[in-house]
């Protein structure tokens, strides 16, 4: 008897699938297409293509894989936009064959969220404020360098230095959770 | 891995690598798999602090290293005649307020049904969308204003993003831009072509089952398809349509296709009830000025005109139900509002007929009766919009804005109405403080 909205419930568990993925398919991006700005931009066009296709998803199939998918044909898609703009995209063959190894759970990322904060805990003051203007500003490192009365050079190598130690210890803290000894 | 390679995969990952280089990085990923799994690292790593720090505004730490000759005495001094400065400067020269934010300013017809996906601020029919902020306009139309010289109108259903103060992303629908002459700029992006406004007005066709097309109707705008450079320029008059990754196809220009303004509408019953209005079917219900109520009751009250008619194809009802002072609106009978053409009833809102306790909708050529997925309970204000040209129907909470349907139908595209009821079966009561039926929209 009863005439519900077509969908209604589907669209709800669609979004709600679209949410839970959207730091990995940001990853996935910034992984398979790096040095642009606008990752962000991207997910967004993405999650677009996603939702005028939402009708050929069958809910509780493999979300994540149907996700990833769109992530890689947007990319082939879009490569020559996407380098004129300042990304660097890999090669079809890379694409496909490094895919697996950026295709990370969203559990995954937190827990490597969880110990960056702890390891940047471990900083001295102004090297927390390089990484944060290096990660929070369009300004170059030269205007950084000026601001700061350091080198340009000094300031790089020492970014080097932090992205390796931070590498380091991310990867102790992550041994150590108790998922990881299991 | 060496030292080396940590640094290359920083400078990939910053962007900050020729694509010489980055075409020889690809190379040795092709055969060092050691490499690939080290990338994989360095970019979650990279992904993680962009997370971190991604849109946190920069600490105000960064402090110029004060010079060591300068004694402690002449240092306070200077700073205390900045300070003398920066006060003179500020009360002749106020500071200038912060800049604001970059919104688009969206307006929207009385019909108009929609939602927004991303941050948005304001009320009723003027919204301002925050960049990134995707419009979902499922009915009625929206004029969008990125910034002061473009405008984009908008007719439902259509999908919008707000991609920046130049740049729109039309993902779906009908869309009409124009670009003030006195300057600005203006992107507007499909999933195949963009379109950059040179100073003028045209309209974007995209829709999944065809081709998308541009139609110029003022100026020049250049067409590229994605993913190529270049592109054409078309002029006032032409029209271009994606033929496949390489060709544009050029015909004439259709301006009658595109949304023109917003939706006019105006009312053809409101105010005050007078009992001169309505007929009375059968019952004894109590009309006066603010109120009709009763228990087993029918009243009937002819519209001036059929409606909706051509030229205003859309029909917003506003009803608003109060609790009757005897008898429950909600019954196994029925209590509410119903719609005739030549006698024959088509359409029913309210109580419908049944043991349900809730609004629901009863198109009359098919049964059985729509009820929302979730219960609507009560006595309340309800709107029922239709739109002939489709024959969509839909029933929403409240007045306008419309809030999301709770109810939706079909009538036969074209059907028009030439007389109204408002009535309760044996068992039921309907109470009725006012009741707005507008008509309006744009005619297509």
């Amino acid at each position: 008897m009863n005439e519900i909205p077509q969908d209604s419930a589907g669209s709800e568990e669609f979004v709600g699938e679209l949410t839970n993925h959207q730091t990995s398919m940001l990853a996935y991006i910034r992984s398979l297409a790096p040095g642009g700005s606008g990752a962000r931009d991207l997910l967004q066009e993405v999650n677009i293509t996603l939702w005028k296709k939402r009708d050929s998803f069958q809910l509780g199939t493999n979300f994540k894989a149907w996700a990833f998918q769109t992530i890689r044909y947007h990319l082939l898609n879009h490569r020559r936009r996407l380098i004129s703009h300042g990304w660097l995209v890999f090669d079809d063959d890379l694409i496909e064959r490094m895919s697996p190894e950026f295709e990370v759970e969203p559990e995954d990322l937190e827990e490597r969220h969880l110990a960056l904060r702890s390891c940047l805990l471990r900083l001295r003051p102004q090297d927390r404020d390089l990484l944060h203007h290096r990660y929070a500003t369009e300004s170059s490192l030269q205007e950084y360098a000026v601001a700061t009365h350091r080198s340009a050079g000094t300031l790089k190598a020492t970014l080097f230095n932090l992205r390796a130690a931070l590498k380091r210890c991310i990867e102790r803290q992550l041994l150590a959770m108790p998922t990881h000894q299991r | 891995m060496k030292r080396s390679d940590h640094q290359l995969i920083q400078q990939v990952l910053d962007g900050a690598i020729s694509l010489e280089a980055f075409d020889a990085f690809q190379e040795r990923l092709r055969g060092e798999p050691e490499l690939a799994k080290f990338y994989g690292e360095y970019a979650l790593l990279h992904h993680s602090l962009c997370e971190e720090f991604e849109g946190h505004p920069v600490p105000s730490a960064v402090q110029p290293v004060a010079g060591r000759t300068i004694s402690a005495r002449i240092a306070l001094v200077a700073i205390a005649a900045l300070l003398l400065l920066a006060f003179i400067l500020y009360r002749k020269f106020p500071s200038p307020a912060r800049p604001a934010p970059v919104v688009a300013a969206v307006r929207f017809s009385a019909d108009a049904v929609w939602q927004i996906d991303g941050a948005a601020q304001g009320r009723g029919a003027a919204v301002d969308l925050a960049l990134g902020a995707t419009l979902q306009l499922l009915h009625g139309q929206a004029r969008v204003s990125p910034n002061p010289a473009a405008t984009a109108l908008i007719d439902g259903p259509c999908t919008l993003t707000f991609v920046s103060k130049d740049s729109l992303h039309l993902a779906d629908g009908f869309g009409r831009f124009r670009l003030e002459k006195t300057g600005g700029r203006l992107e507007v992006t499909t999933p195949s072509i963009s379109a950059v406004d040179l100073g003028t007005e045209f309209g974007i066709d995209t829709h999944q089952d065809r081709p998308d097309e541009l139609h110029v109707f003022d100026g020049k705008v250049r067409m590229r398809l994605n993913g190529t450079n270049g592109g054409e320029i078309l002029s006032a008059g032409e029209a271009g349509r994606v033929l496949g990754p390489d060709g544009i196809e050029h015909f004439t220009a259709d301006a009658n296709r595109f949304p023109k303004e917003l939706g006019q509408f105006q009312a053809v019953v409101s105010g005050p009830f007078v009992k001169a209005d309505w007929r009375l079917d059968y019952g004894n219900p109590s009309i006066s000025g603010d109120r009709i109520d009763g228990v087993n009751y029918s009243v009937f009250r002819r519209l001036p005109e059929p409606e909706p008619a051509e030229d205003h194809p859309v029909m917003l009802v506003t009803l608003e139900v109060a609790h009757a002072p005897a008898g429950d609106f909600h019954t196994d009978g029925w209590a509410g509002m119903s719609f005739f053409s030549k006698g024959t009833e088509l359409l029913f809102f309210g109580d419908s007929f049944g043991p349900e306790r809730t609004w629901s909708l009863d198109v009359k050529q098919r049964i059985p009766i729509i009820l929302p997925g979730n219960l609507v309970v009560g006595p309340r204000t309800v709107t029922l919009r239709y739109d002939r040209n489709s024959g969509d129907v839909s029933l929403h909470e409240g007045n306008l804005p419309l809030g999301p349907a709770f109810c939706t139908g079909k009538l036969p595209p074209g059907t028009r109405f030439d007389e109204i009821r408002l009535g309760a079966s044996s068992s039921a009561a309907l109470s009725v403080r006012s009741l707005t039926i507008r008509v309006g929209g744009e005619r297509r």
